[in-house]
This record gives C-alpha cells, structure tokens and sequence, in this order.
C-alpha cells in the first residue's frame, strides 16, 4: 500500500500567529478510510481545509503522493487529484445535478460524456435527478452530489469534513457504505467524523486530535472500546481524576 | 401617447439594462456594491469617441459615410468594439491597483468606499482629458419613422438609431443568458457568484472569473455608454446620472440575476419616461429613486434573486 | 501689521471652513466609525440642513422677477434648531427604509436621497431658488462686520464653540451605555442579531443623530456665506468628508476633526498650487484635477493606512469569520 497523503508537522489558522492546527502528523494509505476524530474545537475542520488549500499554512508538509502541495492554491489541488467535500454548502443550488458534475468535469479536464456515466452508476439516485437544480434536492441527495462532484477529476485523495451532519442514521449508513466502496476502488479517504460511531465502523484506522496534534492514531477496533475515545478526547480531565 | 411613453422607456431602459447587468454581475461576485461601474460607461463612451475620430481619419477624414439608415457609419461601430477593449482594459487596472488588493485586506463595505473615491477621481480625470461640453458622435440628422400611425394609442415613432440600440441590446442579452447558462466560463461564474470557497475546492480558479467578470462589465458598460451617446449626447456625468438607475434596476431584479437586472432596467426605464408627464421632465431622475425605495420596502430581495442555498 | 491683516483674514476663514467640515465629519464618525453605517449621501443631510435654516431665517425675495416666494425671517437660532431637526427627520426616514437590509443598501439609498436632495434644490425654485440659490441669508453680529476680519474671527469663536459642543455631547453618548450598545452592534454580528429589533431601533437612532450633525453644519455654512446654491452640495462634499475621516480615523472623534484640518489644508494648498501651474484658460480643468488628486489620497489611505492617522487599532481583523 503506497502512501497517498502525508501531513507532517503541520500549522495553519486563519490569522497569522494564531495556529489552530499545531504541528499535526498523519498518513493515509491508498484505499484506506481514515477517521480524524476529536473533541469540538480542536481544530479537525480547520486541518482538513488547510490540506484543501482553503486556510492558510504557516509550516510543515503536506504531500500527495510524492508531490509537496503545502500552501498550494485550491483550485490547483482539486485538479491535482485532491477530493474536498465542505461540511455544509457543497453543491451549486442555483446549477442542476448534472450542471454541477458537468462544470467539475469541464474545469478538471475530464471528459463528461465518460465520468459522469461511472458516476450515476455508483450514485442512481443522483442519475433520476439530473435536470433537477442542486438547491431543492433532499440532505441525503445533496451530500451524494457533493461526494460525486468531488470525484470527477478521478482524485487520489478525498477528505469529507463531517458528512453525516444533519443526516437521518439511515442516510449516514447508506452514505458510509458509499464511502466503503469508494475506498475500496484504491481512493484514500480522511473522514472528519463527530459521529464517531458511525465513522470507526467503517475506517481502518482513528486519529484523535486534540488541541490541534494528533494524540493517538490507532486502529479502528482499539478505539471501538467503551470509554477509550472520551480519555483521549479529554485527556486533562483524566489527569485531574483521581 | 402612451405607446410613446412605453418606446422611449424601452429605449432608456435598455441602455440601463446593459449597465445593470455589469453591476449585478461585479455585485454577486465580489459582494460590494461598486460606485465605480457608472464611470466605465462614460469612460466607454468617451473612449470610443476618441476611437472613432481614430477611425474616420484613417478612412481619410472628411465625415463619415452612413450605413443605411442610420446616422453612423461602419467607424463608429469600430469605435465601439475599441472603446470597450480599452474600458475593459481601465476596469482590470482599477481591480489590480484597489479592488484586489483591499478585498485581501477588508471587508466589502471598504471597498465600497474606495469604489465611490475611484469614481470621483474616474469622473473628473474625464473631465479633465476631455472638457465638459456635451460632445456628438455624430451631426447627421435623423428622421423618426412612424411605426404606428398616430391614430392607434396615439401613435409611436423612433429613429433608426433607437431602433438599432434596442436590437443590439436585445442580442448582447440572449447571448450573455446564453454564455451564462450554457458554457463553462459561464457557469464557473454563476458558481463563483453562489459559493466562491466551493468554486475553489471543485478546481475553478477563481480569481481567473473574477478576471473576466470584471472584463464583461466593463463591455456592457461601454456599449450602454455608447448607446447613450449616441441617442443623446456625451457628457462627463453620464455615467454618474446612470448611477441610481443602475442600482434600482440590480437590486429590483434581485442581486446576481442578469434577466433581473435586464427586467429591471426595463422598468426603471419605463418608470423614468412615464414619470415625464406625470412629475415633469426636471424630475425624471427621481423615478428610480422611487422605484429603489419602492423595493427596499416591499421585497428587498428583488424580483428574480437567484434561489440561495 | 497692516500686511498681517490679510494673512490673518485668510486664516481664519480657513479655520471656520475646517471646523464646519470637522463638525459634520463628526456626525459621518457617529454613523460610520461607531455604527459602521455607510452613508453615500452627506452632501444630502448637509444641503438639507443649509436649506432649511436658510427657509426659516430668510425672508422671501423682493420686488419684481422674485423667484423664491418662502421664507420665514426668524432669528438665527431657530434656523439653526430647524435645520438640525430637518437633516435629522430625513436621516430617519431613509435609516427606516433601509437600514434593516444588507449594508450596502444603505449605501445606494444615501446616494439616491443627495440625488433627489440635488433635484429639489435645483428644480422646486419657488422654494430653493433653483440654480441661483439663496442669497441674503442672514449673518449673526452686526451688519456692518460683514466680511471683515473681525466677523470671520467672531464666527470662528463660534463655530469652534459649536464644534467643541458637537464633539463633548458625542464623547459622552460614546461613553454612555448607548454608545457601547453602538460599538457592540458593530463589531460582532451575533450581538446584533441577538438584540433584533432592538438594534433596528439603535442604528436608526445613530443614523439620525448623525443626519442631524451634518445638518448643523450645513447650517453654519449658511449663515457664514449668505449665500447656497446646489452646486455646493455636490457628491465632491460627501466625499471630502469621507476622506477627513479615513484620513483621521474612523471611530475616533479626534481623528475626525484632526483629518477635517489635514485634509481641507491639502484640498486648499493643492488648489492654490494648481491654479498657479495651470494656465488660466484651463482653470475649470485644474478644478478636476483637485479632485483627482484627493481621490487618490482616500484610495492610498485605504490601501496602506486603513485605521488613519489617529483610528483605533481594533477594526480591521473584526470582520472575519470564526472557525467552524
């Protein structure tokens, strides 16, 4: 399994001096679904924008595969091969379905009439509603475009900032099983999960963030054990305890 | 009468129609309403004055020879092909030397500011270049042909150069709706109008749109200052007259929608050549602040606002 | 001392210009530096202002060929109070219509109103005088000092007392509740939403308290000129206002009447200076220029100065998103 996306010692915030992101570490293979996990505020969000090219960097590594994208323009990285799918807003309301894959395409350099096909295959429900405007489709149909509009250009990596969010637990389960088979077609996934459950059933590994490092990266099924997560989330409560 | 009233309101409206279109654009975009685009028509208009003495004096000097009908001659459409070349060329240095530089610094309401500041200077620098007399494209009389007899709604009459402002304005439209819902660079910029950070992440370099939206406002600006000169006459604050208006008819047609802001310039047209008779013709001005009050009011957010989330 | 006298003349005519601009770029501080309301339209509260002190202390014009039929001859006083009171009816009449929206409307709404201020001024001529103004406009003092050195000294002690009233009544609303409540509403958005109607009812308040500064100091320029007319209520005046207070720094009262001085000090001497390298054919041309070249002193001050010479420290990094 080569590595497809490398952060080393990674900073970045959105204000100069003002790191939020404090020199995080962490690999994901090809094919692998890796969960970052964390308490609120510690900054997994702003990790995964900083990697997509949308917050500042101040230092550290990101590479792609062999390349160094750190500090990289956004634009520049999705055509690169890196996926990002935003937690909220993440499809064109006013463009219809097909608009959306089609503009993505286009800007890539992908040939429509070849990807989209591939991916109407892996998501029917968006094929049904093609001609319908990206703004009135359902939760559930919307984060599927956004998933399907970030794999247009064929991306090495995808990183999805918390896809479940607002979803029913049905829809989240329907929407990780895609993520699975996505996966299991040789992309490497960073899943930014809250819904922590959901998220190490089907990743291989966790890393937990905490004040903008990752504390622990460990596989899934270690961190699946009762009470383990909530220690290393807050781990200066535990310290406190006697 | 009243077919008059509606005609020479369709006439108005559709050069306010073409500035509000730039306006709306720039507006969605990058999310400030700038003082400054009413400049680019007058800058557009003059330009292409200086471009279409240009022309006549390499076509050997002397008058220019009319095309059909019309009061102008092959020159003056040259002239305003250059002339909006060139006001697209002044709206990418105004956006490199202010605008770009201060949206990575601020917020939307300082460039605001510095949009009215550059407007001034814009408007007087004119001024200064070109005089303020009011100036012709050309002296060539024109005679209104009647349309309608005098006997149907109290007749209607026009001149052929209204005549070829009003199709001309209609064909920039259809082909601008056409560009914006049918090709990449069109889309990319509905896209970048909806959610920029988005655009980013999905591979459209944005600042590249931002480029080229500033580059067709700019055109449409100078082709509506064009047509206004050339239905009127030049002056330096035609572009500052067409201010208000602009901005009733973006904000009626709701931000960031084109047939908004093309229905809206129709309206506040009308609503400025009916206000002729009605609050006399000093007062023709006022209508599109009535018209701006109007909406701010009763549906701020317009008539066609694109559908948001 | 004899060749004194000029210069002395001339310094203190300078000096009431620059303290009738410092008192409306206060009222433009109140609304924009504390509110962060954005009003295009100064020139608009200022004519307003102008006009209706003008109404209520001049009589109308006499004899055959008059042209302006209102007026009312009442004291000084009471045209100063009315023209307060009028540029601040009109500021809370547009604040009402606009200022729920976003803040850019406001912005276009003050633009329309100088618009359509300007068109009154210049068309309603049985009230305004049309393009030829109001002339005779009654001065305070005796008649007889008329454009001496002593009356420009007597309303220089006037106008900076006013000034000095301006600016202690504004020190203090910004130190009460009400102006914390104002800078609040300002710099953080979920306050203001929070308070919902109620800072509706504080931004419309702020808006028309600086409306009716504005006024004031239109209405002191009436009376120290005797004469207005449309043309000196033009955009050239919201503008030059905008930059005294970019130039001293939004949000500070100081600033406000420190970038009144500087900034009237450079529009006169840059004035001067080219009308003197200007052959005098051209002069209506080095009017324009004077203009251009302010411009882009606002452009620079925004671009490399943003806070102005005297601004606090604290607006530039506000305005950002948080995290999420």
């Amino acid at each position: 399994m080569s590595t497809a996306l490398a952060i080393a010692e990674l900073e970045a915030g959105y204000e100069p001096g003002l790191a939020i992101v404090r020199g995080a570490s962490l690999e994901i293979a090809a094919g692998e679904i890796v969960a970052l996990l964390g308490p609120n505020g510690a900054g997994k969000s702003t990790l995964a924008k900083a990697v997509a090219g949308l917050v500042p960097i101040f230092s550290g590594s990101v590479r792609l595969g062999e390349k160094e994208i750190a500090g990289a323009q956004a634009h520049l990285l999705a055509r690169a091969g890196l996926g990002f799918v935003p937690q909220t807003e993440n499809v064109f309301a006013p463009l219809t379905v097909a608009e959306n894959l089609e503009l993505a395409a286009a800007v890539a350099h992908v040939k429509a009439k070849q990807r989209l096909p591939e991916l109407y295959a892996l998501f029917p429900d968006l094929a049904k509603a093609r001609r319908i405007d990206a703004g009135r489709l359902s939760g559930g149909q919307r984060q599927m475009l956004a998933m399907a509009r970030a794999l247009v250009p064929n991306p090495r990596v995808l990183i999805l900032d918390e896809p479940s969010a607002g979803l029913s637990p049905k829809l989240v389960e329907h929407a990780f099983a895609k993520l699975a088979e996505i996966a299991a077609s040789g992309v490497a996934v960073l899943l930014v999960e809250q819904n922590v459950k959901a998220a190490l059933a089907i990743a291989a590994r966790g890393a937990v963030l905490v004040e903008g490092r990752v504390h622990v990266d460990a596989p899934a099924r270690d961190l699946q054990v009762p009470g383990v997560l909530e220690r290393l989330f807050f781990p200066h409560a535990e310290a406190a305890a006697p | 009468m009243i077919l008059q009233i509606i005609a020479d309101g369709l006439i108005v409206g559709s050069t306010i129609a073409l500035g509000a279109i730039g306006l709306t654009m720039t507006y969605s975009l990058l999310r400030f309403a700038n003082f400054a685009h009413g400049e680019f028509i007058a800058w557009g208009a003059y330009l292409a004055l200086t471009f279409l003495g240009f022309f006549i004096a390499l076509g050997g000097g002397g008058a220019m020879a009319p095309l059909g009908p019309f009061s102008f001659g092959w020159q003056l459409l040259a002239a305003l092909v250059a002339g909006a070349i060139a006001t697209a060329l002044l709206a990418l240095v105004l956006d490199w030397l202010l605008f770009d530089r201060l949206s990575a610094q601020g917020s939307a309401i300082v460039l605001t500011i510095a949009s009215f500041g550059a407007a001034l200077a814009l408007r007087n620098f004119l001024q200064f270049v070109y005089g303020s007399l009011p100036a012709y494209y050309t002296r060539e009389l024109q005679i209104a042909i009647h349309i309608v007899p005098r006997d149907v709604g109290g007749g209607l009459r026009a001149t052929p150069d209204q005549l070829f402002v009003l199709g001309l304005a209609l064909v920039l439209v259809v082909g601008l709706h056409l560009f914006l819902q049918r090709t990449t660079a069109g889309r990319a910029m509905r896209a970048v109008a909806h959610n920029p950070a988005l655009a980013r992440v999905t591979g459209i370099d944005v600042a590249s749109v931002v480029r080229w939206t500033w580059i067709l406002g700019a055109i449409l600006a100078a082709v509506a200052g064009t047509f206004a000169g050339l239905v009127g006459q030049l002056r330096p604050q035609i572009g500052f007259d067409l201010l208000l208006p602009l901005f009733a008819a973006a904000i009626l047609g709701g931000i960031g929608s084109v047939p908004g802001a093309v229905i809206g310039g129709l309206i506040v047209g009308l609503a400025e050549s009916a206000a002729v008779p009605l609050i006399g013709a000093e007062y023709r001005a006022a209508a599109a602040f009535g018209v701006l009050i109007a909406i701010l009011l009763v549906r701020p957010q317009g008539l066609f606002a694109e559908r948001a989330k | 001392m004899s060749e004194l006298l000029p210069v002395l003349s001339y310094a203190t005519f300078f000096l009431v210009f620059a303290s009738i601009f410092a008192t409306m770029a206060l009222g433009l501080n109140l609304q924009w530096g504390y509110t962060g309301l954005f009003n295009v339209g100064v020139a608009g509260f200022v004519a307003v202002g102008a006009y209706a002190s003008a109404l209520l202390t001049t009589p109308p014009d006499a004899g055959p060929g008059a042209v302006r039929v209102v007026g009312l001859g009442l004291p000084i006083v009471v045209g100063w109070i009315g023209g307060t009171a009028a540029a601040g009816l009109v500021a809370a009449a547009v604040g009402f219509a606009a200022l729920r929206l976003r803040h850019d409307y406001l912005a276009i709404a003050t633009f329309g109103i100088a618009v359509v201020i300007q068109l009154v001024a210049l068309n309603a001529q049985k009230l305004t005088g049309g393009p030829f103004g109001i002339q005779f406009i009654p001065k305070p003092f005796d008649s007889e000092l008329d454009g001496s050195l002593a009356f420009n000294a007597l309303y220089l002690a006037l106008t900076l007392a006013a000034l000095a009233c301006v600016y202690a009544g504004l020190q203090r609303l910004a130190a009460s509740p009400w102006g914390r409540v104002l800078r609040a509403i300002r710099e953080d958005e979920t306050a203001a939403e929070a308070l919902g109607k109620r800072a509706f009812a504080f931004r419309l308040q702020s808006f028309a308290i600086g409306g009716a500064i504005m006024g004031f100091g239109g209405a002191l320029y009436a009376h120290f000129v005797g004469y207005i007319a449309p043309e000196d209520f033009l955009p050239i005046l919201t503008f030059q206002i905008w930059t005294m207070l970019i130039v001293g720094g939004a949000g500070s009262n100081r600033g406000a009447i420190v970038g009144a001085a500087v900034v009237w000090a450079i529009w006169t001497i840059a004035g001067n200076g080219l009308r003197e390298l200007i052959p005098p054919a051209d002069q209506a041309r080095a009017a324009s220029l004077q203009i251009v070249l302010v411009g882009v002193l606002l452009a620079a001050m925004l671009l490399w100065r943003p806070n102005g010479l005297l601004g606090p420290r604290l607006s530039r990094s506000s305005p950002k998103r948080p995290p999420t």
